[in-house]
């Protein structure tokens, strides 16, 4: 317990960075899957990361309270006005860095999702749907 | 750095193995896998193409690559028939417009070439279906064009029941049009062909062995738990269904 307290800053930034091994590592299985040879791979990950990332946050949806609580974590441990490791500083500050846009994009996909099925309803005739 | 590395990596890898995230289901396996080239393994794409026709798709269980070319039907099945691994791919016939082939670890796994004379050139189609025929179903008895599997086929002592959706062709009568020539050139005799009226359907018979006949008929089936479509009305599909029967004592 207390050496994953120690590690808490590291654990923390591993769960962000998490998120975004997630595109690439589905790329490299599709390029497995389409021949596996080096330039199959290298174009299924590009394909891949750029169609996935604009989803990320809901690809990835199970891993978003993780990410929240190592970023509100990180903000916390920021705020202390004790000395503390330099490595941890660090780990605290690119987990805000990284932690923060993806959080900030998930709220906005939330809001744009529930503004469409609010205008949008499918039990609503002469909606965005056509029948 | 490295712990962080190695865990957000950890990480990153378990969640998509347990999201199952990349090619899964039948798209996952092999022929439908591994589409070194674009199709799957022991099929060549035609070398002679017209620029800018070609293209694959690849469903549940099935595959196809178009492309056009100048050069005539006898030209591109010649192509096939020498270029195709047949240790992989057992040929069961090659005719005048199209070829069959069924995948040999698989023998529920059918393919085949079906080309088309569009004018000035011709139109190719290699497909590969998991049909998912039962266990002792006549090797010789080729797939229909763009037709998929509906529920699990049926078996007497007679012979077997199936279901296609042959939604992916223009209409029932086109499917039955084309079938019938298929059908022909993979050895059976097609004696009946309707294709006008609601209900476009064949008859055929082996040639190499006339007790086994065939008969195709095509309906229009509504889907009643699914009339209210969210973006466009299609509430229904093509349906074939084909018996064949193994006559007793012939």
């Amino acid at each position: 317990m207390m050496a994953v307290r120690a590690r808490r800053p590291q654990i923390g930034l591993s769960v962000v960075l998490a998120v975004y091994w997630v595109p690439v590592l589905v790329g490299l299985r599709w390029g497995v899957w389409a021949g596996g040879d080096p330039i199959e791979i290298a174009q299924s990950i590009g394909a891949i990361v750029q169609q996935d990332f604009l989803e990320l946050p809901i690809t990835t949806l199970v891993l978003a309270p993780f990410v929240l609580a190592a970023a509100v974590a990180a903000i916390l441990a920021l705020r202390q006005h004790a000395p503390r490791p330099r490595e941890a500083f660090v780990a605290d500050g690119l987990t805000l860095l990284f932690g923060l846009p993806y959080l900030l994009w998930g709220l906005y996909l939330a809001v744009a999702y529930l503004v469409f099925f609010a205008q949008c309803s499918p039990f609503r005739p002469g909606s965005c749907f056509i029948y | 750095m490295l712990f962080v590395g190695g865990l957000s990596f950890a990480i990153a890898l378990a969640f998509v193995l347990v999201s199952a995230l990349g090619p899964t289901g039948s798209a996952g396996k092999e022929p439908f896998a591994n589409l070194h080239g674009g199709l799957p393994r022991g099929l060549e794409p035609y070398s002679h193409q017209l620029q800018g026709t070609r293209g694959g798709a690849l469903g549940n269980g099935t595959f196809e690559w178009n492309a056009e070319t100048p050069d005539p039907a006898a030209t591109v099945l010649a192509f096939y028939d020498q270029t195709i691994d047949r240790a992989i791919w057992d040929v069961s016939a090659v005719g005048r417009q199209s070829m069959s082939f069924t995948y040999r670890p698989n023998p529920s796994v059918r393919g085949g070439v079906r080309t088309v004379d569009i004018g000035r050139s011709t139109f190719i189609a290699v497909w590969v279906t998991d049909l998912q025929l039962p266990p002792g179903f006549p090797a010789a008895f080729p797939g229909g064009p763009r037709a998929r599997p509906l529920g699990q086929p049926g078996s007497d002592a007679d012979g077997y029941v199936l279901r296609w959706d042959i939604d992916g062709n223009l209409d029932s009568a086109r499917f039955v049009e084309d079938f019938a020539e298929v059908l022909n050139d993979a050895g059976w005799d097609v004696f009946a062909l309707t294709t006008t009226g609601p209900t476009p359907g064949l008859m055929c018979r082996s040639r190499s062995t006339p007790g086994l006949t065939c008969t195709v008929t095509t309906s229009y089936e509504l889907d009643r738990t699914n009339s209210r479509g969210a973006v466009y009305s299609a509430n229904g599909k093509f349906v074939a269904t084909v018996r064949l029967d193994r006559v007793a004592g012939r």
